[in-house]
């Protein structure tokens, strides 16, 4: 049942997909833009030949981790709008450790500067689960702000202490030893992407196994009732705020040592934000976070392509990108809507 | 289970004329000569580098017969991916770099593919397919700061401050290649004008019009009456604030006349128009030369625009940029040697 639930969700999907690229093609072919020249580029941008399926996935990887981070918050009824700025702390944080830490053997720095970033990630991500927990701060409105906060602490403390001497405020670049391994050689793609699919995996495990995960769960669903069942919903609102921030933080120290292989002010273009629609897409299972982020790592990869060789405005890839998160979240959405008022006239028949 | 055969049977026709679509659009050939440019983050519409970088190739498409694609990167981290699309085509005769921070991008590409030929403009890449065309930034600071230092002493004219002769300059960010404009223009004002006191700052971002115009207020406040704004789009906040007091601004890279009719007194000219057309010429006509080209006044890739200058100004600003054409005026480059500079000019 809930495998045929699956697939059947997934046909959706695509044809979701589908529908939405035709109206971007109607949008593009309204622009004045050719569009069976824009969409062959999408195509073969984002899976024609050996370096387009590595853009995919090179842009896939912040995004499976942004995602993930996100929807493991939905879980708990928590909307983490802060995925960007947890991941810039991350990013620097990683830098930062994996540059101090030159004299130990490459695995154990690689793992320690991965930590740390997940815990920078996740002590941002303590601040909101906290406010929320002991004073009702909604956690929407505190993290929007830490956004900021992060974003200008971290270029303040690159431009400030770790910089790079030259033109371009960077830091310096990681050494050989302090990066992710490249799984494809010539490519950016790295260990990132494996360690993503692992980390889907264990929250995964963490939901459906554990107690921690059970009790998450059914304060997502009503914190009322899980109060009234002896769980402690502060606890766990700050758990799973710091778990989401953690995952969000790992975005960014795979970016920096996998990719970029240092820290760039500004380096991401909006991951924590598209993970929004990447868990938006995923729903309520977190396996589905891979395949969302594949399509839009996919949709970024392509739209090079599109602005490269057919001209088209990057504006117009994400109109199309915004279609797509339309199309496939609308039964999402309505079933959403569909529900409550479902709940409602039960509610009323048993009055 | 039903219920998914309609959607399926839909997707695989659109799937299909997806695919049909791609296959047809393949192997389409190009006889022109083909070049490829990646702007500057400042993107185009920057009314100044991006967009002199697109003039030039507009004209070289209108004037050599040239195609050219282009793509505006969003951040510093997309250079590498665009620049080894456009090189793993293999069918570009060259590749343009505009800006100072795409070197190390260019670096690693250049290196990957050593049969392509690329072109940076403002900064040197060390790479045997690469040229690179940089600039004696410090000889346009000088044009426009000679033109600024005549010009505090018009108190006639309602834009001057009468009682002081104060000048300023605000920077993008500080690093040489902006510190050595700084240093031309204060050796150009003083070079012409001994009492003349030069103000300078840096904004610390390319595209921050709002800091910058704060900065510039704070230099009206103490009396600037001819202010230069070396910033990239920054700039565009400093023109703003001299427009609304009623000051001489000067623009930078581009004529930028047009965003304050009454207020821009002149331009620090980078002619990329020129410099990008040089690079894409040289190409054609087979004399690509891999390594620094350096470009001033001398090679029509730096000047100044006429704009509000009196014609009395320009004429002696003309003589001077005469000589350093010529070379007979060497313009320090940092700022620290200006001093002895003018000491060792009889200044």
């Amino acid at each position: 049942m809930d495998l045929e639930r699956g697939v059947s969700k997934f046909a959706y999907s695509v044809v979701a997909v589908v529908l939405a690229l035709l109206v971007g093609a109607v949008l593009i072919w309204a622009s004045g833009y050719d569009v069976k020249e824009a969409y062959s580029n999408l195509f073969t941008g984002a899976f024609g030949g050996v370096y387009s399926l590595a853009t995919t996935i090179v842009m896939s990887t912040p995004l499976l981790f942004t995602g993930l981070s996100v929807a493991f918050a939905f879980q708990c009824g928590l909307f983490n709008v802060g995925a960007e700025g947890q991941l810039y702390v991350g990013a620097l944080t990683s830098a930062v450790v994996a540059l101090a830490l030159g004299w130990l053997p490459p695995v154990l720095r690689v793992g320690i500067a991965l930590l740390a970033g997940a815990g920078a990630g996740a002590l941002l991500g303590f601040v909101p689960g906290y406010l929320k927990a002991k004073l009702g701060a909604h956690e929407v409105i505190t993290t929007i702000m830490l956004n900021y906060v992060a974003t200008f602490l971290t270029t303040f403390l690159v431009k400030t202490y770790f910089k790079d001497p030259g033109p371009v405020d960077q830091t310096v670049l990681l050494p050989m030893g302090s990066r992710l391994p490249e799984l494809i050689r010539g490519t950016r793609v790295s260990l990132g992407i494996v360690l993503g699919i692992v980390a889907v995996a264990l929250l995964n495990h963490v939901m459906r196994r554990s107690v921690l995960g059970y009790e998450i769960q059914v304060v997502g669903q009503n914190p009322h009732a899980a109060e009234y069942g002896g769980v402690n919903v502060s606890a766990r609102t700050v758990q799973a705020m710091m778990i989401s921030g953690a995952v969000a933080g790992l975005a960014g120290s795979v970016e920096v040592m996998g990719t970029l292989y240092r820290f760039i002010p500004y380096f991401s273009p909006g991951y924590g934000f598209t993970g929004i629609a990447v868990a938006v897409i995923a729903g309520q299972n977190l396996w589905a976070v891979i395949p969302a982020a594949i399509l839009f790592g996919a949709l970024q990869s392509g739209g090079q392509t599109m602005q490269l060789f057919a001209g088209i405005p990057m504006e117009l890839m994400t109109m199309v990108q915004g279609l797509v998160i339309l199309f496939v979240a609308a039964p999402t959405l309505g079933r959403l809507l569909f529900g409550l008022k479902m709940r409602v006239r039960e509610g009323g028949g048993r009055k | 289970m039903t219920r998914i055969r309609k959607p399926l049977a839909l997707l695989s026709v659109a799937l299909v004329a997806v695919i049909v679509m791609g296959v047809a659009s393949l192997g389409v050939a190009a006889a022109k000569p083909r070049i490829a440019i990646v702007f500057a983050t400042g993107g185009l519409g920057d009314k100044s580098f991006n967009d002199s970088a697109y003039e030039g190739m507009k004209r070289a498409e209108k004037e050599l017969g040239i195609e050219f694609d282009k793509v505006e990167p969003q951040a510093v981290a997309e250079y590498e991916n665009l620049l080894m699309r456009f090189a793993q085509t293999r069918k570009y005769d060259l590749i343009i770099s505009i800006g100072f921070d795409q070197a190390d991008a260019l670096q690693v590409v250049s290196e990957r593919f050593p049969d392509q030929k690329f072109a940076i403009v403002d900064t040197a890449v060390d790479a045997p397919n690469v040229a690179s065309y940089v600039y004696k930034e410090a000889e346009r600071g000088f044009v426009v700061g000679a033109i600024a230092g005549l010009m505090t002493t018009r108190t006639g004219d309602p834009r001057i401050v009468s009682d002081k002769q104060i000048v300023g300059v605000i920077g993008g960010m500080d690093i040489p290649l902006i510190r050595a404009n700084v240093a031309g223009y204060i050796a150009g004002a003083k070079y012409v004008n001994p009492n003349v006191e030069v103000k300078y700052a840096y904004v610390g971002h390319w595209a921050d019009p709002a800091k910058c115009k704060e900065m510039a207020n704070a230099m009206l406040d103490e009396g600037v009456d001819v202010l230069w704004l070396a910033a990239g789009r920054s700039g565009l906040g400093g023109i703003k604030a001299a427009e609304e007091r009623n000051r001489y601004a000067i623009g930078a890279d581009s004529d930028q006349g047009y965003l304050a009719p009454n207020n821009i007194l002149t331009n620090g000219m980078k002619l990329v128009d020129n410099t990008v057309y040089m690079a894409v010429e040289a190409v054609l006509k087979d004399e690509f030369k891999p390594g620094i080209n350096m470009l001033g006044i001398n090679e029509g890739a730096l000047g100044y625009s006429k704009n509000l200058v009196p014609d009395d100004i320009s004429a002696e600003v003309d003589k001077l940029a005469a000589k350093v054409a010529s070379g007979e005026l060497k313009v320090p480059e940092d700022i620290d040697q200006v001093e002895p500079w003018l000491k060792a000019q009889g200044k």
